[in-house]
């Protein structure tokens, strides 16, 4: 059985502009002592999904669909429930280690509360689980660190030591959105190594959210590529990266560019991404997508198998089977910019 | 501290005959203050510590490392938005340190600068027609509002926007827009010189390409100067021709884009490009396995290590990195690749 079972969610906001569909009908499963990676630009739906598990939205979020943790349903849940989870079975690492933690508590006694939070262990007994903790994502020192305060840490010691409270309960998954984003990029291989040590000795999953392609290439066993709200293709890492079946995936790996390679040009996608107050009948891709044939623009495509574990929601997805897919996107301009859609984003 | 020196050094890569811009031993300071009522200078930062290099007419020239790097610093005290201590920015054959306010007006017409944050950096209360009429108002460049008017036009298309959005506001526009606007705004009068702060850091990739692709068009049809500051190293790679590395404050290699990046002989280079991931799953799990992972943080720049700066994380430090500063030295002998270190990386173990 799978670890957690994402079964057609949706989740939607009231504005002042009318409801955004910041997620729409997402179905996936994260299987035991597996990596996903989440890929999608701003506004894609990608934090949202994922903070949905363990109900960490604003309270006038509305969700709908089923999670199941485990086999028990959140969505709908008791408080307690959640309360039960978050932080022990289900654990969380965010974007910006300052604001998660309390600045006026010892780093220890913050990872030793999260422990008593949730085992029926002696103050003596938590503070050494913190310690131990605080060890195994390689804080030097670990007695001595467990014992001052998060703006003594540096960005990425602060970023371990988030590390080490997600881990202090042993969970079975942890939820990192944009774990390195806020960090330098040595800083950067130091905190990813960490999690991954972490995850291989304590064997929980993990659900990566990341904008950087890099990040969720060298760590993920499957990636979700989001968009518009939705999922738009997912798979095996390799097969994603190497045979992409959706036009936005394709378009996402040739505007980087390389670190190994100099000059040339890059091919951004035209436009921006839909507004998810008001998206198009259609492939909410569809109007910046250079594939685009009428029957797109009229009902969202389904995601369909395109390889082994390989979905596309792309009904054109065969054209990029067929064909090298480099120069895609290359004949759009500098100007494509002030196309109309972009100026769609603005709300 | 050196004394400003002026004389061009010919055969070192930072440093050219008749550059455009030619900074020499730039040394920018920050006080450090005491906590209490009297607030008194208990300290000094070093941000930016003995840098020199050139920026030829039309060339980029990239500026990577890691927050706190100095490289940002190093921009704004090109363009005497922060009084450097000492040292000497010439540009055009004119000194730019010591200036004042008023001396240096005429100047920021030709030297100009993109910010990092298109939503922090246009006033929201000015329509985008004002935004980039601004620069011009103030150098009075265009007398007649026609004039002007017709110059704010050319300006939008020439960042490919329309002049349909000349009266709309700078929230109404994507991050993308905004950043055509900062760099419209940026072009207003003229420049030959623009420094760019992470212009592109705060977009989407998508989105990124396309401004990247615009900076280069404009570039070349326009014949501009790049200083091109930004910690992500690919887009420093794709845009530079030449490239400088700075940590803690110093630039530790400067050189061809081409030849620091596939030949890096300091160490601190080699460790950020190996950090790089690639978005390649096979190539980036094979990185991952010989990946020189740095330990430890970067110190504080109020209190240096001594001799290399680099020495306190880096693999290769011996006693001699503690006792001596190594002096930028010439890798090849063209002199177009710089690094300063006792110890180099040699072809052999090299990141790529």
């Amino acid at each position: 059985m799978s670890l957690l079972e994402v079964d057609g969610l949706s989740v939607t906001f009231p504005s002042e502009d009318g409801e955004v569909h910041a997620v729409r009908d997402v179905s996936f499963t994260v299987e035991p002592g597996e990596v996903l990676g989440v890929v999608g630009e701003s506004g894609s739906g990608k934090s949202v999904s994922l903070m949905a598990v363990p109900r960490l939205l604003p309270a006038t979020a509305r969700v709908t669909g089923s999670v199941r943790f485990d086999g028990t349903e959140l969505v709908g849940a008791k408080s307690e429930t959640l309360r039960g989870l978050r932080g022990s079975e289900i654990a969380m690492i965010f974007q910006d280690p300052m604001s998660s933690m309390n600045p006026v508590h010892t780093v220890g006694r913050q990872i030793a509360e999260a422990r008593r939070a949730h085992a029926a262990v002696s103050k003596d007994e938590a503070w050494r689980d913190a310690v131990a903790a605080l060890a195994l994502v390689d804080i030097p020192q670990p007695e001595t660190r467990a014992k001052q305060y998060p703006h003594e840490f540096s960005g990425g010691m602060r970023q371990r030591a988030m590390i080490a409270m997600a881990m202090v309960n042993r969970p079975r998954l942890i939820i990192a959105d944009e774990p390195t984003t806020a960090l330098d990029v040595t800083v950067q291989a130091q905190v990813l190594e960490v999690l991954d040590q972490a995850r291989v000795e304590s064997g929980a999953s993990l659900v990566l959210v990341s904008h950087d392609l890099g990040v969720v290439a060298g760590t993920a066993d499957r990636v979700q590529v989001m968009y518009g709200g939705t999922i738009v293709e997912t798979g095996p890492t390799e097969e994603v990266f190497e045979r992409p079946r959706m036009p936005y995936t394709v378009g996402l790996l040739s505007s980087l560019p390389a670190v190994d390679q100099i000059g040339g040009r890059l091919h951004p996608i035209p436009g921006a991404p839909p507004s998810l107050v008001s998206l198009p009948p259609g492939c909410s891709f569809a109007p910046r997508c250079p594939l685009v044939e009428d029957a797109c623009r009229e009902a969202e495509p389904e995601l369909v198998a395109v390889g082994t574990d390989h979905l596309s929601r792309c009904r054109r997805w065969q054209v990029l089977a067929e064909s090298p897919t480099e120069n895609l996107f290359s004949r759009t301009d500098t100007a494509s910019g002030a196309t109309g859609t972009e100026m769609e984003v603005s709300a | 501290m050196s004394a400003p020196s002026t004389e061009a050094h010919p055969g070192t890569a930072g440093e050219r005959d008749g550059a455009l811009l030619q900074v020499r031993d730039l040394t920018t300071t920050f006080p450090v203050r005491s906590q209490g009522v009297l607030r008194r200078v208990v300290g000094k930062v070093q941000a930016v510590t003995e840098v020199s290099l050139d920026v030829d007419a039309g060339e980029t020239l990239g500026v990577v490392g890691e927050s706190g790097c100095g490289k940002s610093t190093t921009g704004r005290s090109i363009l005497q938005l922060i009084r450097p201590d000492s040292g000497s920015v010439r540009y055009d054959g004119r000194e730019l340190v010591g200036l004042s306010a008023k001396e240096m007006r005429p100047l920021r017409r030709e030297l100009s600068m993109v910010f990092q944050d298109p939503f922090g950096s246009l006033d929201p209360r000015l329509p985008v027609s004002e935004l980039i009429a601004e620069p011009l108002r103030i150098h009075q460049v265009y007398p007649s509002e026609s004039d002007l008017r017709d110059r704010v036009d050319e300006l939008l298309g020439l960042v490919g926007l329309k002049s349909e959005h000349r009266n709309r506001y700078s929230h109404e526009f994507s991050g993308g827009q905004r950043q055509r606007i900062g760099i419209a705004r940026a072009l207003a009068a003229d420049p030959r010189v623009v420094v760019l702060d992470e212009p592109v850091s705060a977009l989407d990739v998508s989105v990124q390409a396309g401004v990247v692709n615009l900076l280069e068009d404009l570039q070349e049809r326009l014949g501009l100067s790049y200083l091109f500051i930004a910690h992500d190293l690919s887009v420093v790679r794709h845009i530079s021709d030449r490239v400088a590395v700075m940590y803690l404050g110093k630039v530790v290699e400067l050189g061809d884009a081409a030849s620091v990046y596939e030949n890096p002989r300091h160490p601190y280079t080699q460790a950020l490009l190996s950090a790089v991931p690639l978005p390649d799953p096979a190539a980036e799990r094979r990185r991952r396995k010989s990946r020189v992972v740095l330990t430890g943080d970067i110190p504080s720049p109020a209190d240096p290590p001594s001799g290399c700066r680099f020495r306190t994380r880096c693999p290769k430090a011996q006693q001699r990195c503690a006792d001596e500063v190594p002096v930028l030295r010439a890798s090849d002998p063209a002199g177009t690749h710089t690094f300063a270190c006792h110890f180099p990386m040699g072809d052999a173990d090299s990141a790529a």
